[in-house]
């Protein structure tokens, strides 16, 4: 590349008006805009705003009070450090949840560190038969006619950010349900993510294969229900053919048939 | 000239980095072969621009990295270490340019073992909260320090 194809940018001083930079900069890029905003002095806004007793409450729950840090602490705009000290400030013992999730992250970068690439290849063998299927197009385009995955996607591409929750169903149905390899998934996701990172996502998404677990991850459709009120299977077509809709005992065999009673 | 390469991964300029470097040119490139190999979105690049400008004297450029660094007549880089092996390998591409990496900012001291998350915890835990804290919150609703890491997450089905 020649000398000449160098340009500095001055950015402009209002948001709209940098988008529209970025927009002319990448022309073959579409998209909207994720409604996160960028910066220093958003994130700790964002981090003024976490509240780690309601988070321990109901950080589990869709509409749970979870602190949409991780585009922040992705790009370095917030340290895992200064995000733990301010909560234990906060709230004291009562951090203790915020503070754990948060290790795991500095966990996954770790094995990163030590492995480099290899963690994007099995890091254990997996503990279940999983699949190596590539990703489907139904999946990635938000028409698998379950109202849950659907809306997950719809998250993912519009905004960027899905909450952990939904990212575990979401895995979970794609390498256990659909039999698609791990890596073909979590290297899409990767992609639309707003806080994609190597180590964070790809080994979840291990975690949910049962790469880098003791156990495959898995759920039914009492789990999902109750984290999201029944809101997404109220509007969904298949709630009467919902593929989660099963005990324990009945999905693992299902999903991992006989070996399921090897492990 | 000494050039403080800004990565994607240090969108913040109160990181010690930028203290310790402050004689260097403060440099931000869009580069697009990296943003392609990276499968960046439009959503992503905007949010990594609103970092980039709130940041102080950052100089922003549009361009391969090599080429940037040439103009700029840049004889060292330092930039934040990272485990990242996509921006390690584009910063190969400014070989036999100098590069100094320092040190992230650490959420807490480890050296041991990385098998497993519930090890690893149970290891810094302390570095955060006192033995009362830690002792409570094995009692209260089921040794979340015992359990194995998978079964802490999988509890979330039961
Ligand atoms: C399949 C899958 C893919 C994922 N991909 C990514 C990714 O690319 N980048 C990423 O940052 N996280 C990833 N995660 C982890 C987690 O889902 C997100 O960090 C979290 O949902 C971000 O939302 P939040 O900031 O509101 O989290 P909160 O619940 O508010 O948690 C606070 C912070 O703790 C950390 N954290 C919480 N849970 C986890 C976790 N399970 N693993 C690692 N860190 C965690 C994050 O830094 C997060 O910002 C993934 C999880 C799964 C299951």
């Amino acid at each position: 590349m020649s000398e000449s194809s160098i340009r500095e940018i001055t950015l402009a001083k209002t948001r709209a008006e940098r988008h529209q930079q970025v927009r002319d900069l990448f022309p073959t890029l579409d998209g909207t805009d994720c409604g996160f905003e960028g910066g220093r002095a958003a994130a700790l806004r964002a981090l003024a705003r976490v509240d780690p007793a309601a988070y321990n409450r109901t950080r589990n729950h869709l509409n749970g009070k979870v602190s949409r840090l991780s585009p922040y602490f992705r790009h370095g705009v917030l340290t895992l450090a200064e995000a733990a000290h301010a909560a234990i400030k906060r709230s004291g013992s009562g951090a203790y949840k915020f503070v754990f999730e948060l290790a795991w992250r500095d966990f996954w970068r770790r094995v990163w560190a030590r492995d480099g690439d290899a963690i994007e290849a099995d890091m254990e063998r997996a503990k279940v038969r999983i699949g190596d299927a590539p990703l489907p197009k139904d999946v990635a385009n938000a028409q698998t006619e379950l109202a849950c995955m659907d809306s997950f996607v719809r998250d993912l591409r519009e905004t960027g950010y899905v909450h952990n929750h939904a990212r575990m169903w979401f895995a979970s149905y794609v390498v256990h349900h659909r039999k698609v390899s791990w890596k073909a998934a979590a290297d899409w996701y990767y992609g639309e993510l707003l806080d994609g990172d190597r180590a964070s996502n790809h080994l979840s998404w291990q975690w949910v294969a049962s790469t880098f677990s003791s156990k495959p991850y898995f759920f039914n459709r009492e789990n999902l229900e109750r984290y999201t009120d029944g809101a997404l299977c109220a509007q969904c077509t298949k709630r009467n053919a919902c593929p989660f809709d099963a005990s324990y005992p009945a999905l693992e065999k299902k999903l991992f048939g006989a070996e399921a009673s090897l492990r | 000239m000494k050039i403080l390469l800004v990565h994607d991964e240090m969108l913040n300029d109160t990181l010690p980095v930028f203290a310790t470097s402050a004689d260097a040119i403060r440099v931000f490139v869009l580069d697009p072969a990296f943003v392609a190999s990276e499968g960046w979105t439009l959503k992503r690049i905007q949010f990594v621009i609103d970092c980039v400008a709130e940041m102080q004297n950052v100089r922003v450029f549009h361009g391969a990295l090599a080429d940037v660094c040439r103009e700029l007549g840049a004889t060292s880089l330092v930039t934040q270490s990272t485990p990242n092996h996509a921006i390690q390998q584009w910063l190969e591409s400014l070989s036999p340019l100098t590069i100094s990496w320092h040190d992230e900012p650490q959420f807490v001291d480890y050296e041991g073992r990385l098998s497993r998350f519930t090890a690893y915890w149970k290891s810094v835990a302390p570095q955060w909260f006192s033995e009362d804290v830690l002792i409570a919150e094995n009692a209260r609703g089921g040794s979340k320090l015992s359990r194995s890491a998978s079964s802490v997450r999988g509890a979330l089905r039961k």
